[in-house]
């Protein structure tokens, strides 16, 4: 019985260990897109939680030498579709045409002076960012979050969302023009920026 | 529909997409002579570097990761680990053969158990289910026919440590290195609502070593779980109580302000070289028990 039970134990211990390399060094960018996705942290723990419960019980499955990172993150997708998002409160819709109008201001302003004021952002802290980021859909602000904190790539986002990458190009390109918008606003409403510049035009 | 692609090509350029250099030129000229682009170009590029620049990401404490990392194996009971050693229950002759050891252990015990290696008689009542000596030899056995799962596998014993403060063991514990063996892990067993700290170590000849610790002050208070006045006493005395049950080594022991019952299938003669439990951090009082 013994050698068979340390056989057992070898293999085993042996998957455990190359899953904790494996895995370990995504578990924050992980907790930091589970925390965008469900708004909170408790939420965000138990999330990571379940999803490196499923990824070490498929881990043998895993092909390796692939793109692990990206295959953590899938697991975390899908696992939030089906088991938090109903439990998770979804940001209010926002206006499209109200997001529009306002860029487009924004872009007559930028035409005319051929300056769009780069130091507006400089005031906005991380968390007014995030807290915007918040306020987004859910599509887009995974797009924004797996691309421009995350750096993968269309074709990783795409097999992690499982959308073609057409999809992943036009709705990344949207939450863009959304959260600029948004921030904008928002700096603009905190003073960061010359309110009467856009009213000028 | 024209606007749009050049609108998303510029997405795709500051995104470093486009591999093609002529087509980055192409893309670059677009920028350069409309504004429309340009402004598009220069939203998307700020918005980028902002997000990057401003957007600290949070952090998982070190804990919380190991607690994490704990919890996968205590939750995953479909796990690989968990289904090879329920098939291994399954069949019979590994039963029986589990069964008969203990049976021939336990009369070992019975018979001749307290005259075997220690000169001074001492009433180990070994065969009471509440007898600490007696839940070892239970466990060991239950570990290694898979019906006691470990819990934690991991061959950090800091690591193990945590797992048993973690997962309410309320007294500190010692876990520490054996030469030419792995630790394998850590489980934590209930006996009437209170906690106990159990490990097992291996080494690549089959042979294992399990400890079940317990605090000392535990068997002050009435303990559900216990052992003899007698015995307490002789560990207490420094001394160290030995005893084979059928192949099986096991030794009580004291170690720092625990009870040990360690239970091994190492022929004793090897211990002394294979399983030299390192004195470090003044884990052990008596560096010369074995």
């Amino acid at each position: 019985m013994f050698p068979i039970l340390l056989s057992v134990i070898n293999q085993d211990d042996q998957l455990y260990a190359s899953f904790k390399s494996e895995a370990e060094p995504h578990m924050n960018a992980l907790y930091n897109f589970a925390l965008s996705l469900t708004n909170q942290s408790d939420a965000a723990y138990d999330l990571v939680q379940e999803t490196y419960i499923k990824a070490f019980r498929f881990f043998d499955k895993f092909e390796r030498g692939t793109n692990c990172k990206a295959w953590l993150f899938r697991i975390m997708k899908n696992t939030f579709i089906n088991d938090y998002r109903k439990i998770t409160k979804q940001p209010k819709k926002i206006d499209f045409d109200d997001i529009n109008n306002f860029y487009e201001e924004i872009k007559a302003s930028f035409v005319k002076n051929n300056d769009l004021e780069e130091e507006i952002f400089n005031n906005l802290l991380g968390d007014e960012i995030i807290d915007a980021i918040e306020t987004l859909s859910e599509e887009f602000k995974t797009v924004i979050v797996l691309c421009d904190i995350e750096g993968f790539s269309y074709e990783e986002i795409a097999e992690i969302t499982e959308s073609p990458i057409g999809t992943i190009r036009s709705r990344l390109h949207r939450a863009r023009k959304i959260l600029f918008t948004k921030l904008y606003k928002y700096a603009s409403e905190q003073g960061y920026i010359n309110n009467n510049k856009i009213k000028e035009n | 529909m024209e606007n749009k692609t050049n609108f998303e090509d510029v997405s795709l350029y500051v995104d470093g997409e486009i591999k093609d250099s002529k087509k980055i030129n192409e893309i670059k000229n677009k920028i350069k002579n409309n504004k429309a682009l340009k402004f598009e170009f220069s939203t998307h590029s700020l918005l980028k570097k902002t997000l990057k620049e401003k957007v600290v990401p949070s952090e998982l404490s070190v804990s919380q990761k190991d607690e994490l990392f704990s919890k996968i194996l205590l939750k995953d009971n479909k796990s690989n680990f968990l289904s090879r050693f329920s098939i291994l229950q399954k069949k019979q002759f590994l039963a029986f053969n589990t069964f008969a050891v203990i049976f021939i252990a336990f009369a070992l015990l019975l018979i001749n158990g307290p005259l075997l290696n220690n000169k001074q008689k001492i009433v180990l009542e070994g065969s009471q289910s509440q007898n600490m000596f007696t839940q070892a030899v239970d466990n060991y056995q239950s570990i290694l026919s898979g019906k006691m799962p470990i819990q934690i596998l991991s061959s950090n014993p800091q690591e193990v440590q945590r797992f048993f403060k973690v997962n309410g063991v309320n007294y500190p514990t010692n876990v520490s290195l054996v030469d030419n063996c792995t630790l394998v892990g850590g489980i934590v067993t209930n006996f009437n609502g209170v906690n106990f700290a159990n490990h097992i170590y291996k080494d690549n000849e089959g042979h294992y070593l399990y400890i079940l610790q317990v605090d000392e002050n535990y068997f002050k208070t009435s303990p559900k779980l216990f052992i003899s006045n007698d015995l307490y006493q002789f560990l207490q005395n420094g001394n160290q109580y030995r005893l084979y049950l059928g192949n099986l080594l096991t030794i009580m022991t004291k170690v720092n302000n625990n009870i040990f019952a360690l239970i091994s299938n190492l022929p004793e003669e090897q211990l002394p070289e294979k399983y030299q439990l390192k004195v470090t951090n003044t884990f052990y009082k008596q560096p010369s028990i074995y």
